[in-house]
């Protein structure tokens, strides 16, 4: 429900929505996206970085935020966890259970592994399972993985690992098919073809799409598939250090009850991170799309063990989180929304710019119109502009928002906005972490017996990522690590474990001089919305 | 101005700010939550949640990322509820009604109360699209519950359903019996 000065914009953007359905908006040109992005995206804000001081990426800028953690103190000491004492005795341990690790671990069961996979909330518990809009794959006539790769080379600005991109889109179309045998249901014509759209940034229609729950339908499915084959899940298990062996490969990790505090070891011949992003440390005060457990732990556990990072300056913020109404401000409003026609308006009710530009200049481009430009919509919690969603109906016909995405249609209503004729308020929220811990091409770190896969990963999308390709991420890298990882532990004898590891950061941790409280890895955030009352304590 | 309003979580009262939702109530009030939170986006089902606002007679039921705090609301969460997973192997199903028999029986006992329809988080046609199961119309009921988010408020006792406690109230997580038939 719309009041006062929002109505009243409103009104603008209905008005003059007959002429801006018309309107082809001209795209930016190379030059003007950089001088954009480095004029407004939050990631060209060098007071928000730091250099850090210690570890095997020593000298690479990253987020305050995540230094504090990546510097910062471990939740256990090396004499906490009795490394004789085996609670968990396994080939591929599976840390996370998002759509990465599922994927792994079903990969690393049909190689023959015995695998497990350690949650610190429930399996399914990610931002997998709140993806919405799509996952891109070349497959069809018009288009070829070549092209694919150029989309997004380009979108990434020409930073991403190219053999890490060339794995991504030739192993795509085999991806899709994948989910499709396992019962994913994505969308169909009549005769079976999968529809595919646009996304930003993309030059042929490759998006699938599984209504706007895509990530929630494959996630759903993966863990059907987990649970079936009857791959132990342990959740509301948290791993908070990796144990390595005497000669410096991993070799396993020590885990934490998330209720009752206590601690396991788990032994394992090769271990996986899927731990995927970091939106719930919200970067510069933005709010985030994020599930509640995205708190970058995977970086904190591989960077103390000795894996090293990759672009970990470089944040995606969604263009249209939605800015109103505040019970959900962040929240994801789905780039399949803009895909499906919806434009980008002012207060004033003027187009300003192409609704299908990349990320990364969408969302600058937003902040300069609510910032310099003055063409903002004050919202109570902050400002936003107009994403026109009554658009989608002219141009797709009545009926195109209920079938296509009714999750957007449901997360307005329930606060008394018809998305079908009332246009909605949206501004960036922090959405994914483009770097991340810098993998081979068989998904291992930079620590033997150590690989990672989906969003904990960094290099794959270069310094942006397009719509689509984080789900094709985990699910491509996520089999892929359960493939090379139960492959590697075929030939692998755990040595003695130790977590002396702990004790030589804790002490260059000293020699550098850096003080502060901060335990690491974080595992939730805290909330208290305001209330002077009680005590932020961290988790 | 923030105005306040009375919620009682578990029994006890708060006095928190009334734009919140009932998961920034629990925040607001000091909790730090573990189970029973999960995206804060209504898409993974974690926060199923049980209310009464005081003089109402209706129970009801909703996701806590998703419902804004009302006066007088006495709220328990339901973070986790013993529902039903039976294993398969997708490629050697069959997409036939002796599926749903073998694996979830209890669907066939059902009344047709309705409470199920009533309680879904998402304004889902639950009856009616396990009413699609039990006849083995599998497309469907695939089609229907396809906006599921695996709550569980459907199959829990608090929707209602009046044969609480007999196999009718251990209706399978709509969704997770869902597999079988897609192809």
């Amino acid at each position: 429900m719309y009041t006062g000065e929002i109505l009243e914009s409103m009104k603008k953007v209905e008005a003059a929505r007959d002429a801006n359905l018309a309107l082809e908006p001209r795209r930016m040109t190379a030059e003007e996206k950089d001088a954009l992005l480095s004029a407004y995206h939050p990631d060209y804000k060098e007071s928000e970085f730091e250099t850090l001081k210690i570890g095997v990426s020593r000298g690479d800028k990253v987020p305050h935020e995540l230094a504090a953690l990546l510097q910062g103190k471990p939740r256990i000491g090396a004499g906490d966890a009795d490394l004789t004492k085996i609670d968990y005795d396994t080939d591929v341990l599976i840390i996370g259970g998002g759509g990465a690790g599922s994927s792994a671990a079903i990969e690393a069961d049909n190689n023959g592994a015995r695998c497990m996979i350690v949650t610190k909330l429930r399996i399914g518990d990610a931002n997998t399972m709140m993806a919405e809009g799509g996952i891109q794959a070349a497959d069809k006539p018009n288009d070829s993985p070549a092209v694919h790769y150029l989309d997004a080379f380009g979108g990434g600005h020409f930073a991403a690992k190219p053999e890490l991109l060339y794995k991504l889109v030739n192993e795509a179309p085999d991806a899709i098919q994948w989910l499709n045998r396992l019962g994913v249901e994505f969308d169909k014509a009549p005769d079976g073809t999968m529809i595919t759209t646009h996304g930003g940034g993309t030059s042929r229609k490759r998006m699938h799409a599984a209504r706007d729950y895509t990530g929630a339908e494959i996630m759903r499915t993966l863990r059907d598939e987990v649970l079936n084959r009857g791959i132990p899940v342990i959740d509301y298990t948290a791993a908070v250090e990796l144990i390595l062996d005497e000669n410096g490969r991993c070799a396993g990790a020590v885990l934490m009850n998330m209720e009752t505090r206590e601690l396991r070891v788990a032994r394992a011949k090769t271990v996986i991170l899927a731990t995927g992003g970091a939106g719930r440390l919200h970067y510069q005060g933005f709010p985030t799309s994020n599930h509640y457990g995205a708190t970058a732990d995977g970086l904190i556990l591989g960077y103390r063990a000795g894996a090293k990072l990759l672009y970990a300056d470089t944040l995606q913020y969604h263009p249209t989180g939605a800015a109103y109404p505040d019970q959900i401000y962040g929240a994801l409003v789905t780039e399949k929304v803009r895909s499906l026609g919806a434009k980008l308006v002012n207060a004033k009710g003027e187009v300003f710019m192409h609704p299908l530009e990349t990320r990364d200049v969408s969302a600058a481009s937003i902040i300069r119109e609510c910032g310099d430009r003055g063409n903002g919509v004050k919202t109570p919690d902050g400002v936003g502009v107009w994403l026109d969603t009554p658009m989608i109906e002219r141009i797709g016909g009545e009926g195109t928002i209920l079938s296509r995405i009714p999750a957007m249609h449901r997360m307005f209503a329930k606060y008394g906005i018809d998305i079908r004729v009332e246009p909605i308020l949206v501004y960036p929220t922090l959405h994914y972490q483009n770097g991340g811990l810098d993998i081979t091409p068989d998904g291992m770190t930079a620590v033997e017996n150590l690989y990672a896969a989906g969003e904990v990963v960094g290099g794959i999308h270069g310094r942006n990522r397009l719509m689509g390709n984080s789900l094709l991420d985990v699910i491509v890298f996520g089999r892929n690590a359960g493939r090379c990882a139960s492959e590697k532990a075929k030939s692998v004898e755990p040595g003695a474990l130790t977590l002396s590891h702990i004790d030589a950061f804790l002490k260059e941790r000293g020699d550098a001089g850096i003080e502060g409280d901060t335990v690491s890895p974080k595992l939730l955030p805290v909330y208290t919305h305001g209330n002077p009352d009680v005590p932020k304590k961290p988790f | 101005m923030e105005s306040f309003v009375d919620v009682f979580l578990f029994g006890k009262c708060y006095s928190v700010p009334d734009n919140l939702t009932i998961m920034g109530a629990m925040e607001y009030a000091g909790y730090q939550l573990v189970r029973g939170c999960g995206c804060r986006n209504g898409f993974c089902g974690a926060c199923a949640t049980i209310y009464r606002i005081r003089g109402d007679r209706e129970l009801k039921v909703c996701l806590a990322c998703q419902t804004k705090v009302e006066n007088n609301m006495y709220v328990a969460t339901l973070p986790f509820f013993p529902l039903i997973k039976e294993g398969f192997e997708l490629e050697k199903v069959s997409p036939d009604v002796s599926v749903m028999m073998q694996l979830y029986p209890e669907i066939y006992a059902c009344v047709g109360c309705n409470a199920c329809t009533k309680s879904c988080t998402q304004g889902l046609n639950v009856m009616q699209y396990i009413a699609y199961a039990q006849r083995g119309d599998f497309a469907k009921c695939a089609e229907e519950s396809f906006d599921c988010v695996m709550c569980g408020v459907c199959s829990s006792r608090t929707s209602g359903c009046r044969r609480s406690g007999t196999e009718s109230s251990r209706i399978c997580s709509p969704r997770s019996c869902r597999s079988p038939w897609r192809n």
